[in-house]
């Protein structure tokens, strides 16, 4: 239901893109998508693998008119104004040379205004791109931001040089589809939103394994090389410094104690390589092992698939898929030839996945696994590491994918409305409501200590003339506990963790004007203001750790339009910077909340509650979201104070880890994907990187 | 004296077929030291074998240097670029243009190589090619012209660009970056002008032989023009006019009258007088000239020039108006290289020719006729020691 119809916008580069989008767009197409191939004009021709493959596709710049081109032609003039005395200033840009600049520069402005023309005129319900990184990515993206247009990035390869240009990967994506729980880990290192990432595999090896294992595909594909049969295959990867070596002296170590084995040598030169450079390194190893066979443009993964052992010089992605294919890997260790150094670092080795080879043409460990096999330690390894890098290879992959781009748009169209456990969006009854009234509602937890200290602080510190506090109970030693405290509590039963359902059912049970949310474990300590407040619409306050040091001074959205917890004084909203509610800079938020958070019944009525479906951690972000879309106000109380007495002692903004982690992911992505287009954004990337960006 | 750097690679040096060298040697003879830098062996021999005798001319080789450039100097770079670049947006928009431009453009095509040696704090001026992005330079040849740029603005010395190809090719930010651009067609710079590059710094070449030095076709004729004055057979000031007279053996009145009426206007003028290539009797051709026309040729001093007939298809190149007593084709293909051409014999007086060569046979008509021609060119004629002579002086 959630593609039928829908115009799936997919940006289509180079053949390594086009790799992933292809069966991507055929599955959603199969959904009943409607799917929009477009692409630039450059010069690498992106739209070849559209034309082998008999897609119908659009130029960004086919859209451009009379206009386009003006803006296009003011828009450059404009910016190279800007530009020029910049450059100037910092000597290090001499390394990106002008004619490099000038025909980069150009070409986005160019592309950017075209990508929105063709944005107004299409209008497509979602945009799917390779990633973030590339300027395509950035286009599509902030254009996608803009018109409220859900964005689906994906991976392109094995990340693994530390960079700060990592750190974009989930800036405008509603959902970065990702291959496994390895580059999660990293794109967080590199303070990407965890939030935004979905592992759901690699969309092409899965297929392309199926597709090639085949013992008749095999046989195939070595009658299409020329490998007799019996004959063993060594296949040589190369990684892209590699392909560029062209010392004979090296290939010729490399070479050494090969030539008389019965092992028929492949070679598999790297795509990068211009291809005059590539017959030259061709005539090169031809010369020294006239029976290899040297390849650029041949399937990689055919080639895989024929492997009886592969060789990975350098590091790239296609070592990672050689083990997903379980082919036996050998690593070459730094060394010199004839005073020539080669190799570098090793990684595949390190990690325990492959042997080493050193020095170059010292093939004895290739001859004792081909006699007795792979030690069990590196089976072992690499079925860990595969399984880590590249979830589940069950061919379900695209499923899984499409699974979360139908998500996205059915979360869109649904709207702001939130959901319940029901699924029913009605909102709570206002009956028996106490006017003046504010109801205090916490779930239980499971800490007894942590519970206990929000109850005294409660009573120690409410000034409030009436008052309740209503108990949430999703956990059966509290409840034992529970029932053993005398006084005015009054206590309902709930079951899981799901904080918006336990704080949905205690405002149900709550007879409140205003409603208190807390999680257990924060110390309320004054409540200055606070009625007034709510009576607008949100309210919330500093919440410190019991040293004092902020634990969340409202709720701000980052780089990624992720919403975090304010650390810092005099933080203030990004979305109204035009006035403060008390006049004091740094009392205006975009959201409230860190386990304490009130708001009047009206309000939360009106918005149906919190919403069911999304992650603990976005919940009060959300709210206020909500509530804001409603015309209701948010107010940050900088004279109130609530204390963090046991930090996360309920385990609620944990995020959810080996728990229902196929679908946890719909919790976090129907936040990106509900408010997608209306989000906050800090786009001071300076500040987000911090440090950093320190050289 | 003013000393010229003019730093050049191989694409842009063989753009326009090496005729770049040839403004060098006008910019020499206007009296200027120049100096030639290239990264490319084959532009250093070219140009040392044709300077060889010039001592005004001094040309050498660009070192190329290779930095070392891993990963971690890389990252750094990137840093730097996003923090300085973070306040800059695609104009009217708010996107940021270090978004589009950092992560991969910048990042993957940070380039290893420098020119340490480079001084450009000796020169009044300094020429480079006006970059194509039809004809873009290889990686280290955009960072030869990048350095000279860097180093020219540090330095405070102007950056002329002469152009190599056609104008809607340029690299507009280089364009934008130069102080000023040689172009050779009005509508080029027409053209530069509603891209953005302010009027002031586009400059019109309209010596003809400059602006086919700055053209990317060749063209036999100016080819065989450039030649003779290389070879410095042909050296006139071309601010003055120049008629090119085609003598003739019988029509000797008309040429006689023809020299006259050039002797009497009051403009300044340079004479061509090419031969026929005859003789009669004892009577050479020159005996000819000098009996029959001497007292008017001498009245002009040193403003008459003489050509052999078989140059006739270079010399009327250098001429503004081509005056002939009889129809030759030469004249027709005059008209096509913007020149004026006359048939001044009143037997011919009433023919058309239809290829725009005029015929005429009234003096009054032809005096006024090169007068025209005259304030026509004082008022169009640009060359390139003018500009470079001018700034030169706006730097003194």
């Amino acid at each position: 239901m959630g593609l039928k119809n829908k115009k799936i916008a997919f940006y289509i580069a180079q053949p390594h893109h086009a790799k992933y989008m292809f069966p991507l767009a055929e599955a959603a197409r199969a959904k009943g998508a409607q799917i929009l191939f477009f692409t630039s004009s450059e010069m690498y021709p992106f739209e070849i693998e559209l034309i082998k493959n008999n897609y119908k596709y659009v130029f960004a710049s086919d859209y451009s008119d009379e206009e386009t081109a003006l803006k296009i032609r003011r828009a450059t003039n404009t910016f190279c104004d800007e530009w020029i005395p910049l450059i100037f200033q910092w000597g290090g840009i001499r390394h990106w040379p002008l004619a490099t600049q000038n025909r980069l520069i150009i070409s986005r402005i160019e592309e950017y205004i075209c990508i929105e023309r063709m944005t107004r005129i299409e209008s497509p319900d979602m945009f799917v791109a390779l990633h973030e990184v590339n300027p395509w990515g950035k286009e599509i993206g902030h254009i996608a931001a803009k018109y409220g247009i859900p964005y689906v990035t994906l991976q392109e390869g094995d990340y693994y040089v530390d960079s700060v240009a990592n750190a974009v990967h989930t800036e405008y994506s509603t959902a970065a589809l990702l291959w496994g729980d390895t580059t999660v880990q990293y794109l967080e290192k590199h303070r990407c939103s965890v939030d935004k990432m979905v592992t759901v595999g690699n969309l092409f090896l899965d297929g392309i394994m199926n597709k090639y294992s085949s013992s008749s595909a095999r046989k195939t594909i070595r009658e299409e090389l020329g490998i007799k049969p019996g004959k063993k295959v060594l296949v040589f990867l190369l990684g892209y410094d590699w392909a560029w070596v062209k010392i004979k002296e090296i290939w010729q170590a490399v070479c050494r104690g090969l030539v008389e084995e019965e092992l028929v040598c492949i070679f598999k030169w790297h795509a990068f390589v211009p291809v005059n450079e590539f017959q030259k390194i061709e005539l090169l190893i031809k010369e020294i092992m006239p029976a290899a066979i040297v390849l650029q443009t041949y399937d990689p993964y055919k080639i895989i698939s024929i492997a009886n052992y592969c060789v990975i010089l350098g590091r790239s992605t296609i070592a990672l898929e050689a083990l997903a294919w379980k082919k036996p890997l050998f690593e070459v260790e730094s060394g010199q030839v004839d005073g020539y150094a080669y190799g570098g670092e090793t990684y595949y080795a390190k990690g325990g996945l492959a042997q080493i080879i050193s020095p170059l043409g010292n093939w004895e460990v290739l001859f004792s696994t081909m006699k007795k096999g792979l030690p069990a330690a590196i089976v072992e390894n690499v079925d860990q590491f595969v399984k880590q890098a590249l979830y589940k290879l069950d061919g379900r992959v695209l499923e899984r994918a499409v699974d979360v781009m139908s998500f996205i748009l059915e979360t869109k169209d649904h709207g702001s409305t939130p959901l319940t456990d029901s699924g029913s969006t009605s909102p709570r009854s206002l009956s028996g409501v106490e006017r003046g009234r504010v109801s205090f509602i916490i779930p239980s937890g499971s800490d007894a200590e942590a519970l206990l200290s929000s109850l005294t602080s409660l009573s120690e510190g409410v000034k409030f003339p009436d008052w309740e506090t209503v108990i949430v109970v999703n956990d059966s030693v509290i409840k034992e506990m529970l029932a053993g405290i005398s006084g005015d509590l009054k206590v309902i039963e709930s079951e899981g963790d799901n904080l918006s359902q336990l704080y949905n059912r205690g405002a149900e049970a709550s007879s409140g004007e205003f409603l208190i949310f807390m999680t257990p474990g924060i110390v309320y300590l004054t409540g200055d203001g606070l009625i007034e407040a709510m009576r607008a619409g949100v309210a919330g306050m500093p919440v410190r750790n019991a040293d004092m040091t902020p634990y969340c001074l409202g709720i701000g959205y980052d780089f990624n339009y992720s919403p975090y917890f304010i650390k810092e004084d005099g933080s203030t909203s990004l979305t109204d910077r035009s006035s403060s509610l008390s006049g004091v800079e740094g009392s205006k938020r975009d959201a409230v909340g860190g386990g304490l958070i009130g708001i009047n019944r009206e309000a939360f009525t009106a918005i149906g509650g919190f919403d069911e479906g999304i992650a603990n951690h976005l919940i009060e972000a959300d709210i206020c979201l909500a509530a804001k879309n409603n015309g209701c106000s948010i107010s940050y109380l900088t004279n109130c104070l609530g204390v963090v007495y046991k930090s996360e002692a309920a385990g609620y903004w944990q995020k959810v880890k080996d728990k229902d982690y196929d679908n946890e992911w719909k919790r976090r992505i129907r936040f990106f994907a509900k408010w997608c287009g209306k989000l906050p954004k800090d786009d001071n990337i300076i500040k987000f990187l911090g440090d950093w960006l320190k050289v | 004296m003013h000393r010229l750097l003019f730093a050049i690679d191989d694409k842009e040096f063989d753009a326009t077929k090496g005729r770049s060298l040839h403004l060098v040697r006008i910019l020499a003879a206007a009296g200027y030291k120049i100096d030639i830098l290239t990264p490319s062996k084959v532009v250093y021999e070219k140009a040392t074998e044709t300077f060889k005798e010039n001592e005004r001319v001094h040309v050498s080789l660009a070192n190329l240097g290779v930095l070392p450039s891993p990963d971690s100097f890389r990252d750094d770079l990137l840093k730097t670029f996003i923090r300085q670049a973070n306040n800059l947006f695609i104009p009217e928009t708010d996107m940021k243009m270090y978004k589009l431009s950092a992560f991969d453009d910048f990042y993957g095509f940070i380039l290893p190589y420098t020119f340490p040696d480079i001084d450009v704090s000796p020169y009044s001026i300094i020429l480079i090619p006006i970059i194509s992005m039809e004809n873009i330079p290889s990686m280290d040849s955009d960072c030869f012209y990048t350095t000279i740029c860097f180093l020219a603005r540090e330095m405070k010395v102007p950056l002329m660009g002469l152009q190599t190809q056609p104008q809607v090719h340029t690299a507009f930010l280089y364009a934008k970056i130069l102080d000023y651009l040689v172009v050779k067609d009005e509508w080029e710079g027409t053209y530069l002008e509603q891209l953005g590059i302010g009027k002031e710094k586009i400059f019109l070449l309209t010596d003809e032989t400059e602006a086919y030095c700055l053209k990317s076709v060749d063209d036999p004729f100016m080819n065989n023009f450039l030649e003779l004055m290389d070879q410095q057979k042909i050296e006139i000031d071309k601010k003055k006019l120049c008629v090119v007279v085609l003598n003739h053996p019988k029509f000797r009145p008309q040429i006689r009258e023809v020299l006259s009426l050039i002797g009497q206007i009051d403009v300044p003028v340079v004479v061509f007088m090419v031969k026929f290539g005859y003789s009669v009797q004892e009577l050479t051709e020159e005996a000819v000239i000098q009996g029959v026309y001497g007292d008017v040729i001498r009245n002009m001093k040193d403003n008459i020039y003489y050509a052999g007939r078989d140059t006739l298809d270079k010399v009327f190149l250098v001429s503004d108006i081509i005056v002939s007593t009889t129809y030759w084709d030469t004249l027709s293909l005059a008209v096509k290289y913007n020149k004026t051409a006359v048939v001044y014999n009143k037997i011919f007086h009433d023919l058309d020719s239809g290829d725009g060569v005029i015929f005429m046979d009234d003096p009054k008509e032809l005096k006024e006729l090169m007068v025209r021609r005259y304030n026509e060119k004082k008022a169009r004629y640009r060359c390139l020691a003018d500009l470079v002579g001018r700034l030169c002086a706006e730097d003194r």
